[in-house]
This record gives structure tokens, sequence and C-alpha cells, in this order.
């Protein structure tokens, strides 16, 4: 059965990339940050355990996008929150402004349990462009300073 | 914008000397590229896309002279690594936080020592594994140093190496042989954000991970008798190296002003061809609050390094059984890689004031020293791939007069982490290397594969064609003999 959205990690010399794809706007942030709350996790089972809220905004959806998972990436660094879940993701655009409303669930990261959490210093805005190709969807990669 | 950059194969390059490339002006270029490599590798700079990024850095307001790039040279986000850019504040001249780095500051020292080799030889693992105890390693690792008050991280970012001296981490020698003697004046917290403020609260005093690492080197050649005399470095002696930088700190500092200044470019109507190369003048608010956040960036790297030295000297105190007098770590230098400084230099017969932007560059300055205590030039550090070799060498005067007084700072990769993980998979590699003399200690052993010497460019090539050049000469190679990585 072949997914509507997804993520998988992907080569990049000097970094790492996340290669993301979904049916709508929507799916390419939620699974921007699944990709990157993999990464942090090493691909070990995170339990929904805690929620947080969380609000970005930004200038255009690019910025939307960085901004959005450079939080997640702040979670894991200030309080060691890795993710489990998105349970909701609501993107507005008013006016000039982008603005993505969320609700993640996830646990703090166990040692015993969790993988080693990949060096990620940021995400970056190289080549991302967050229009939809002939079909509708989106398809792009991420690229994460490490 | 689109943030674009593509190998560009139609890039033109002449070869101006036998290790320097220009790349004449074309398109929105202000002036033309520099690129410091030999033959053999010009080719892969301009196939893997760092020849691109010298061009789209040419187009930046104000730039002064050439659009450089040291001999490291290698993609990254806007500039590429390895990449120098001047500006003129006057003149509508810029600073780019790409131009800069994510990790702000992140740099080497080296510390001389009285130990022999055959001493360290025989205790490396009890060495390495003291050094391992003592300095906090890995990704988020939180510190040896409590989590700090707000007050006391305004302290760290205002004074930089001189906190940690006040606070028993080294002496006051160590700060007149750190580059800016370990701070930055006009650092002010308050354009710091406060994400970024408690990211380093937790993050003072540790290593981190990735290529970062503090290691006992031993001397094993020395090419410049002179400055190694001066340097104190001597066949067979024994070196610490740290390399590390400003954290999440500085990552959230370069993360905040990208965004301020995608904001900055199109309130001043800046055309850019990439988007990371964002920017603002140097004279204007960003671009002061910029330089402001950064130089807190700069110190609180400074103030890491200098706690991360004294927690190796008590691993060694403790691991040889020895006085810290008879250890004799002395810090030969500590040198920015990722950084922006106003400096002067001549343009044109006359003095001025520039904003150099050096990106995974070095500052090399000639003899005589003002700006380094050093009569025979600036040590110019330049760590090594891990488990190999790494250099020290000195700034020439015709760096003043060539790069901004710059030259190289390490090696780029060639492989990707995934592939270096799968090329190495379900080896011993911490065996492999213990059988070639180097001990190693890792948080986790995947970063070893990670960064295994044949996923990175030769390093030993590099500093020659810098040598070559006449930029900076080899005083001497280091070997590791133990390694602790995050």
């Amino acid at each position: 059965m072949c997914k509507h959205e997804g993520f998988v990690s992907a080569d990049h010399t000097a970094d790492l990339a996340l290669r993301i794809w979904a049916a709508d706007l929507e799916g390419v942030y939620r699974q921007a940050a699944l990709g990157l709350g993999d990464l942090l996790a090493d691909g070990t089972e995170v339990r929904p355990s805690l929620e947080r809220a969380v609000e970005v905004r930004g200038i255009d959806r690019e910025e939307l996008l960085v901004a959005w998972l450079n939080e997640i990436l702040y979670f894991f660094e200030s309080e060691g929150i890795l993710l489990s879940r998105i349970d909701t993701l609501i993107l507005h655009h008013e006016g000039a402004e982008y603005r993505l409303e969320a609700s993640i669930t996830g646990e703090k990261r166990d040692p015993e349990r969790h993988g080693r959490p990949a060096a990620v210093k940021a995400a970056t805005y190289h080549n991302l462009d967050l229009e939809p190709d002939a079909r509708g969807t989106y398809e792009l990669t991420i690229v994460l300073d490490t | 914008m689109k943030s674009s950059t593509q190998p560009d194969q139609s890039i033109t390059v002449r070869r101006v000397e036998p290790y320097l490339w220009e790349i004449e002006p074309q398109r929105g270029m202000r002036v033309p590229g520099r690129v410091y490599v030999s033959e053999s590798m010009i080719d892969a700079a301009r196939g893997e896309g760092g020849l691109a990024q010298v061009a789209n850095v040419a187009h930046l307001p104000g730039i002064v002279g050439y659009s450089l790039a040291m001999p490291d040279i290698h993609w990254g986000y806007g500039f590429p690594i390895g990449g120098v850019a001047a500006t003129d504040p006057t003149r509508g001249g810029v600073i780019s936080p790409g131009g800069v780095g994510y990790d702000i500051n992140c740099g080497v020292r080296v510390a001389t020592t009285d130990l022999e080799a055959a001493e360290v030889r025989r205790r490396i693992e009890s060495i390495v594994t003291a050094l391992f105890r003592h300095i906090p390693t890995g990704v988020g690792s939180s510190g040896a140093i409590e989590r700090i008050s707000h007050q006391e991280l305004d302290r760290v970012l205002v004074r930089g190496a001189r906190w940690a001296v006040e606070r028993g981490y080294g002496g006051e020698t160590d700060l007149e042989h750190t580059e800016e003697n370990g701070c930055l004046d006009d650092a002010d917290p308050a354009h710091v954000s406060q994400r970024a403020r408690e990211r380093g609260r937790a993050q003072l005093g540790t290593l981190g991970s990735g290529n970062h690492f503090t290691e006992i080197d031993v001397v094993e050649e020395i090419y410049h008798e002179e400055a190694a005399a001066e340097f104190g470095l001597r066949q067979g002696g024994i070196a610490l190296q740290i390399h590390t930088g400003s954290r999440g700190f500085g990552h959230q500092v370069c993360d905040d002003y990208l965004r301020v200044m995608g904001r900055a470019v199109r309130k001043y109507g800046l055309d850019l061809p990439d988007r990371q190369l964002a920017c603002a003048p140097v004279e204007s608010e960003e671009g002061r609050e910029y330089l402001a956040a950064m130089a807190c960036a700069a110190n609180f790297a400074w103030a890491n390094r200098q706690t991360i030295m004294s927690l190796a000297e008590r691993a060694l105190v403790e691991a040889l059984g020895i006085s810290p007098r008879d250890l004799g770590l002395r810090l030969l230098y500590d040198v920015c890689h990722n950084i922006a400084k106003m400096e002067t230099h001549e343009v044109e017969g006359e003095n001025r004031r520039l904003c150099v932007h050096r990106k995974g560059a070095t500052r090399a300055y000639p003899p005589p020293g003002t700006m380094h205590p050093w009569r025979t030039g600036q040590p110019v550090l330049v760590p090594g791939d891990m488990g190999t070799e790494s250099y020290v060498c000195v700034g020439q005067e015709k760096s003043r007069r060539s790069t901004w007084g710059s030259s190289c700072h390490g090696a780029g990769r060639v492989m990707s982490r995934r592939q270096a993980t799968r090329r190495f998979r379900g080896q011993d590699l911490i065996g492999q290397l213990r059988e070639r003399g180097v001990e190693i200690m890792a948080k986790d052993r995947r970063t070893v594969a990670e960064e295994m010497s044949d996923a990175y460019k030769d390093v030993g090539q590099v500093v020659d064609v810098m040598h070559q050049a006449g930029i900076s000469l080899k005083v001497a190679r280091l070997r590791p003999l133990g390694v602790i990585k995050g």
C-alpha cells in the first residue's frame, strides 16, 4: 500500500537530509517534523506521554517550515523531548503572515530505550521550495545542518 | 526568494598563480572570485558547488577586493566553507550570518605540555578515560558546570574566556594566547533570544559531538625550526588539542538572525542569488544587533574552550598522578574558524575598517604581532581528520596582502555520515584505530564511523596549498595518541 505522505532520510555529504512527500501542505509540515523526530530518536519508539502546544510564524512557507522544525529541535535540546505524534496541525495564511498551530505528543528521552540522537544544529533553507508539482502534490528535500 | 546553489558548470576559472584561480565577474558579481587550490582540486571544487557559491558571495553589497575561498573549499549554506569575504560598512557593506555559520566561533586551541611521548603512550588508556570522565560530550549534553543562572550567563556572554579564568579555569596568560584575548567587546546579551539563552545555560562546559573532539597529540615532525621553538613545539613533545564551538547557543543565534535578515533583505531591497546569503548593512539596526549577538556566541565559545582546557588539565593530572606544574600545560593559541570581525586592512593604499567574514577559515596574521604575542607570526591551527594528523602553521605577510589575513581551517567531508556508517558497518573501528596507535573513546560508536578519515578530504593537501602559496607556512605536524568524541 502506498502512503500518500511520508519521509525518508537521505544522503547529503556534509549534513543530513530528509526527503518528504505529501498530498497537501499540512502533510509536508507533519512529515518533516516526524522525520526530524525520527532522527532525534534514532528510529526508536517514542511513547506519547506528554503534550505540547506549538505556534510558529513566518513571512513565507519556507520560513515557516524552518521555524517549525527548529521548534521541534528546541524542545529536544532544552527539555529532552522526543516526538511521538502530531495530533493536530493547522496552517493559516493571513495577509503577509503564515502561521502554524499544532499540538504534539512525545516523551523525555530515556538513554536506556532511545538511540543516539542525530547531531542536528538547525534546519536550513537550502533549496527549499514549497510549491506543489503538476499533480498538486508535494515532494521536497530538507537539509539539516549537522 | 528561492535558495538555490546548483553546481554550475558554466563558471569559468583561470589560473593566476600556481595555487590561485580567479573567477571573472559574471552576471551580478560585483568583484572577482579567488580560490586557493591546487590543480588537482579545482574540478572537485567546481563539481560539488563550491565555486558557484564563491561567485554568489561576490554579489554581496559593499564587498571589497575578492570573494575568496581557501583550499578546504566546500559547499555550505550561502557562503562556501573556506569562504572569506570583506565588506566596507561605509560603502553599504553588509554582514551576513551565513558568512559566519551556525556554529559561531567553532574553533580550536592547542596547548603544549612537558610530557614525553613514551610515558603518555604507556598510560594512554587511563588518560583517555579520565578525559572522557571530566569533559561532558554528546548531543545536547549538559555540562560539568551546573546550569548557570541568567545573570551568570550574561557575564559569560560579555566576558568570554575571562569569565572562565575568573572562575578558576586556567590563568590570565591564557587570554593573551587567545584570538581577541577570548572576548569580543561589542557583545550585548540584550540582542540574544530567550531560546538561545536556554540552550546556552545547559551546555556551557560541554564538548558537543560530530567533528568536535579533545585530543592528546604527539608532535611528529617539525617544518619551521624558528617558529616551532618560539611556540614550544618539539619533536616527540605532547600537546593537547580542543575543537569545539558555541554549541546550541550559537546555532540558535544564527537561526534567529537568518530570520531577521530574511526580512531585512526585503526591507533594504537587496537582490541576492541565494536566500542563505541573507544580510543587512553593517550600519543598520539589524546588522549591529546581529554583530552584538554573534559576539555573545563567540564569547560563549571562548569561555567553553577555556573551561574544557582546564577540565582536561585536571583529567591529565589525575590520570598521570603528577602536579599541574610538572604537567606544564601552556596554551599555545586559540583561533576561531567561524566568525565575522571588524578589522583594519589596507585597501588601495589606505587603511579601511572592514567587516571580514571567515566561514571555515582562520585568521593568519604575520609578524610583528600587535594582535598576537608571537615574534614569528600568529599560530594557525588546522585540526585534521580524526585519527590522522593536524597541523600548526604560522601566518605570513602574504596573507595580509592577499586574503585579508586568512588561511585554511581543516578538511571538509567527502562522504555523508550515512555512507560512512554503511562503509564501516560491522568493523571494529576502535580496534583498528588502536592498532594504528590511536586510543579513542566516543559517546557512541557510530560517531566514530561517521568521523573516519576516509570520509574527509586530505588536510595535508589543504595545508600544503597555503604553504606553497605563501599564505601560512607549516610549522609542525601533530598525530593523535588519544581522542575523546561526543
